[in-house]
This record gives structure tokens, C-alpha cells and sequence, in this order.
């Protein structure tokens, strides 16, 4: 018994080894849950479902060139299956530490709580990213299928998206940090991204005529436009009437360059103040 | 077991809000002890486990573990710990075998050493042949001997215990037990261990701290808090009232001689007294309400009559008293006798 005494000499691995250890039984963890496999089931049944409709209606706004195809397929639904993989991996990562107890597995450790809380962020990251990538695999054989090649663009896209995936975890894991419940920090997320953020953004771009560079949503943007020939301009401005004559609507377009900045720093400040208040949290 | 402490508590202080979970305890625990607090829930126990093991932090006072203190060098403090708590769970989707990998992997344990302890560790819990399940389909009991095995894979110095046989079943209770006192006697490993299980505590610890609101109220060995109540003063009876009603009780309680009294069941009445008159005065306090005894007998005093005694109620009374209704200390605990 004392050999383990004797060769730990009260030594830990480093911070970044610590990382590692975390990232990898929390994503064994992940990946034999129930979740993994319902997001999974999301993501092909969705792919399904475009697959079947594309094929047998063969809508134009889908077929008439290889970017307006992905642009329909990719664009449209990629940022929903960033959202609910964020959401389930990321919704109850740092609450269900409390609400479960697991916390106090790992916590009494001599272990940093920032790699602890890096470590279920990584592994969420890669669940995610699994996901996203068999939706994105889906997405390309059905591409190939009707054109010979994939656009460059798609690859930006991809690029784009997985960035939003980052933004979106820092996004979760920071709501998580923030409630001891699970239930709540999943459903304060899930309210955010699929109904506040969109409604937000129409009311201060269409009412207040401002443009909403504060909601990550909108910064989410570009993982569809940038599938879109030409860019979209950043403003334009649409009649609501059919003649024209009625009320107008003004359109706001993240720039490439905007959309990032606003993924980055939702990223930073979400994930920097997860991590404040994770610090700070006690088992009591 | 030396008399070098190594643990050192000072004025330790926790409140959440108004309500003071731990009210200035003050006490030290010697290398290789088996030191025990013991009170009922609510009595401050496992909130002054959690701020020794760092999972809470204190609102006054300090503690030291080995010399470091448990805020200022927390991380040197868990380098030295363990700890189990009948809270803990483990990861549901992990094998025993991932769990324990999980956990040995974060201190500086070679593989090979680590594959080797967990092993053993495995096979002295009797879950060898549970290691590739996952923990998830665990029992209670199972789940209890994972925890204690992996508070113990970095073999630490100190060992903090929190209700280790609470839930289980007799037999389980029974080999957590053995395999407590085998480790403090084989490694040295410092044990302090939290109960509402008077006897868990006498047949374990070297000394014991009894907890009542938030404070440590009575500290020594088990034969010299026994000792407290089993001066040539104080009598503990015990008596089987065949019509025992609260009128009946009552009178007791109201003898001059009478410092607690506690019903057991229906019939059966725990009393500690004083003086030369005690035994008489108890009858005649049952007679007086035409009570029927059936049987009396004089009894050598328990930790529970030693519980009864300081606080002037029943570790399970307590179960419905979380939040102190009035101030505490010497006086006050003299008023809450029951009298």
C-alpha cells in the first residue's frame, strides 16, 4: 500500500495533462449517453427528411447550382443542430456537476477547477463536432450526388459553423456555470437560442432600425451567406405590401468580418465568465 | 497513532445567509486518530467535512491540514485527503474500472502502480468481477465500497468519512467498518469520520466530538464521555410503563432530580437523573399519575445517554430541529435540558 504513497510524493500531473484526463472519461462519458445518441438520431432524421424532399420534389431554389444547394441544405439548418448539440452537451456540463453530485468526484481532487471546466468544454466540443460532422457528411454525399464537386465555400461554411459551435458552447457552459439546476440552465439556453435571440434580433433590426450586432445569432449569419452569390449586402431594405406601397422593412447582413468578431467575443466573455463563476461555486 | 496533530481547527465558522451552519468550532485531530463527530442531521457535521476537504469555503476561522491551510493552499490540502461522502456518485456510464482510472490518473501514479492498486483495491471490496460494469447498474452498497476504494487509491493522509454506512445493508455496514480500522491500523491513514451512529462511532473512533447546532458541544474518548454521566450522581433508567401517557411523562420531567428523559417506544422510557433520591422520586412521580410499572432497570451509560445528557434530546429528535431556535453555549445548553 505505501508504493503509492511512496512514488506519488504528493506530485500531480500538470494542468494540461489534468485537461486531458478530464476531456477523455467525460467524453466516454458523453458518448455512451442517451443524449449523444438522440442528437445523432436529430441530425440523421433531419438529413432523411431533406434527402427524401430534394430528391423526389427537386425544388430549384435546392438544384439550380451547387452553392444554392448546400446554401439551402447546410445553410438553413446547420446553426439548429450547433444549438441543440450545444444544449445537450453543453446545457448541464457544470450544473449537473452540482445537481448530480459527480462534482464532488472530481472537485476534492488536486485538481484546477479551470481543467476540469476545460476538459468538459473540449469534450462537449468533440460530441459536437461528431454530430455536426455526420450532418455535414450527409450534406456533402448528397451534394456529390447531384453536382460533381463541392464548393470552396462550403469549406468557409464549415469553418464558420464550427466557430458558432465554440461560441455557442461557451455560450451553455457559462448559463450552466451560472444555475445549480440543470433543468433550468438547459431551458434558460434552449429559450435563448431558439426563440429570444431571433426575436430580439427582428424587433431591433425592423423596429428599432438598428443593426443587432449584439446577438450571436446574427453573427451566426455567415455560416449561410457565405454560400450566397453575391454577399448579401449589409442593408437593404424591403416593402412588407405586395405594391409596394406599404411599410418598409430594413434587412441588416453580417459582414464576414463582423459575424466573426461577434462569434469571438461571445466565445471569450462567455466562456472567461463560465469559467469566474465556476471558480467561485461551493459544494455546500 | 502520535500525539503530532494534524489537523488544526480554529474558530471555524460557516453560515449560509442568517443560518449558521457551523458556529466556531475549535478542536485538533492527532496523526494516525480515528477522530469521530457525531451529532444529528443538521448539527453542522458535513458542512465542517466539506470546508476541511475544500469544497466549502469557511466564513471565519481557519483550519490546517499537514500544516497547510485548507483556503491558502488548498491545492497542497487535497494532495493529502480523501474523501468519501454518502453524496458522492460517480460517473453512471463509467466502468468501476474507468472511474477509478479517472481518479488515479490525477495524481502522479505510474500505470503500472495505478493497474496494480486498483486491482487490489478491486478485490478487497469484492468487485473484481464488477470492474467492466458500469457504475449505473451499481447497488447502493456496491456504489458505497467503489467510493471508499477510490477515496484511497492515492493512499492519503488523511481520510475524511462522511456517514461511510449510512443506507447500506448490516453485512455491508460490517465490512466498511473492518476495512476502516484495517487501513487507519495498516497505513496510518488519519480518519475522520461523521455519524448520527452512536454505535458506528464507539466502535470506531479513538475520540469523538459530539455536534449539537452547529457546535461541537462535548470532545474526548468514548469511556471518558461516558464517564461524564456515570459519576456516582447520575442514574440512567430505564422504564417499562404499561399505561404510559404524556401526564405520565410529564411528572417525570418536572422532578426535581430528572435532566432528560426520552421515550423509546410505546411503553419504554430512557431517564437520566441525579442525587440520592432519583430512583425514588421517578417512581413516585410514575404512582403519582397511576402509572403501571412493569419492569425498571439501572443502565451503564451509552453515547446516546451521553447525547442526552450535554443537549437534552435525542440524536433522532434532532432529525426536525435543523435551524437553532435559540442562542447556544454553556448556559443555553443548560436551558435546553429537559427538565
Amino acid at each position: 500500500m505505501d508504493e503509492t504513497r511512496i512514488v506519488s510524493g504528493n506530485k500531480v500531473p500538470s494542468s494540461l495533462a489534468q485537461v486531458g484526463i478530464t476531456m477523455k472519461y467525460t467524453l466516454l462519458d458523453y458518448i455512451r449517453s442517451r443524449r449523444f445518441y438522440i442528437m445523432l438520431t436529430i441530425a440523421i432524421v433531419i438529413s432523411v427528411i431533406l434527402t427524401f424532399v430534394v430528391g423526389y420534389y427537386r425544388p430549384a431554389s435546392f438544384l439550380a447550382t451547387d452553392l444554392s444547394f448546400y446554401s439551402g441544405w447546410w445553410g438553413n439548418i446547420a446553426t439548429y443542430v450547433i444549438v441543440l448539440s450545444g444544449i445537450f452537451f453543453g446545457g448541464d456540463a457544470i450544473s449537473g456537476e452540482f445537481q448530480n453530485k459527480t462534482g464532488y468526484f472530481g472537485i476534492p481532487n488536486p485538481i484546477r477547477r479551470s481543467s476540469i471546466y476545460i476538459g468538459k468544454w473540449l469534450s462537449a466540443l468533440i460530441a459536437s463536432t461528431i454530430i455536426l460532422g455526420v450532418f455535414a457528411a450527409i450534406t456533402v454525399g448528397n451534394g456529390l450526388y447531384y453536382f460533381p464537386s463541392v464548393p470552396s465555400e462550403f469549406g468557409l461554411s464549415l469553418l464558420f459553423a464550427w466557430f458558432y459551435l465554440m461560441a455557442v458552447l461557451g455560450f451553455t457552459f457559462f448559463f450552466s456555470s451560472l444555475f445549480k439546476s440543470s433543468s433550468m440552465s438547459i431551458l434558460v439556453t434552449a429559450i435563448l437560442f431558439l426563440f429570444a435571440f431571433n426575436i430580439i434580433q427582428l424587433f431591433v433590426a425592423n423596429f428599432a432600425q438598428v443593426e443587432p450586432w449584439f446577438i450571436l445569432t446574427y453573427g451566426a449569419q455567415i455560416i449561410g451567406n457565405i454560400l450566397k452569390v453575391p454577399y448579401p449586402p449589409p442593408t437593404s431594405v424591403g416593402n412588407i405590401s405586395p405594391g409596394g406601397n406599404g411599410p418598409t422593412l430594413t434587412m441588416y447582413n453580417v459582414t464576414v468580418p463582423e459575424g466573426l468578431a461577434i462569434i469571438g467575443l461571445y466565445f471569450i466573455i462567455t466562456a472567461a465568465l463560465g469559467l469566474v463563476l465556476f471558480e467561485r461555486k461551493e459544494f455546500t | 497513532m502520535g500525539n503530532e496533530p494534524i489537523i488544526e481547527v480554529k474558530n471555524l465558522t460557516k453560515t449560509f445567509n442568517d443560518f449558521v451552519a457551523v458556529d466556531s468550532i475549535s478542536f485538533d485531530v492527532r496523526k494516525g486518530e480515528i477522530f469521530g463527530l457525531l451529532g444529528p442531521n443538521g448539527a453542522g457535521k458535513t458542512t465542517t467535512l466539506r470546508m476541511l476537504s475544500t469544497l466549502a469555503r469557511p466564513t471565519k476561522g481557519t483550519a490546517t491540514i499537514g500544516g497547510y491551510d485548507i483556503v491558502e493552499n488548498d491545492t497542497e490540502v487535497r494532495k493529502l485527503v480523501g474523501i468519501v461522502s454518502e453524496k458522492m456518485i460517480m460517473y453512471n456510464r463509467l466502468t468501476a474500472r474507468e472511474n477509478l482510472w479517472f481518479f488515479g490518473s490525477l495524481f502522479n501514479i505510474p500505470k503500472k502502480v495505478l493497474t496494480k492498486r486498483i486491482d487490489e483495491l478491486l478485490e478487497l471490496v469484492q468487485l473484481t468481477k464488477w470492474k467492466n460494469a458500469q457504475v449505473g447498474r451499481f447497488s447502493t452498497g456496491m456504489r458505497q465500497r467503489m467510493n471508499v476504494i477510490r477515496a484511497l487509491l492515492n493512499m492519503p493522509r488523511v481520510l475524511f468519512l462522511d456517514e461511510p454506512t449510512l443506507g447500506l445493508d448490516p453485512q455491508s455496514s460490517v465490512e466498511i467498518r473492518d476495512f476502516i480500522i484495517k487501513l487507519n491500523q495498516e497505513n496510518d491513514t488519519t480518519i475522520i469520520i461523521t455519524t448520527h451512529m452512536m454505535v458506528e462511532a464507539d466502535l470506531l473512533c479513538d475520540r469523538i466530538g459530539i455536534m449539537d447546532h452547529a457546535k461541537i458541544v462535548a470532545l474526548d474518548t468514548s469511556t471518558n464521555l461516558k464517564k461524564m454521566i456515570s459519576g456516582a450522581d447520575t442514574t440512567i433508567l430505564k422504564l417499562e410503563i404499561g399505561n404510559l401517557s404524556p401526564n405520565i411523562i410529564e411528572a417525570i420531567r418536572t422532578c426535581k432530580c430528572t435532566d432528560a428523559v426520552s421515550q423509546e417506544n410505546s411503553t419504554h422510557l430512557r431517564i437520566i437523573a441525579h442525587g440520592d433520591e432519583a430512583f425514588d422520586s421517578v417512581v413516585d412521580a410514575v404512582r403519582a399519575k397511576n402509572g403501571k410499572i412493569n419492569s425498571m432497570e439501572n443502565l451503564q451509560p451509552t453515547l446516546e445517554d451521553v447525547f442526552l445528557h450535554i443537549t437534552g434530546h435525542q440524536v433522532r429528535d434532532s432529525v426536525e430541529q435543523k435551524v437553532p431556535m435559540e442562542p447556544h453555549g454553556p448556559s443555553a445548553q443548560q436551558k435546553r435540558r429537559i427538565r
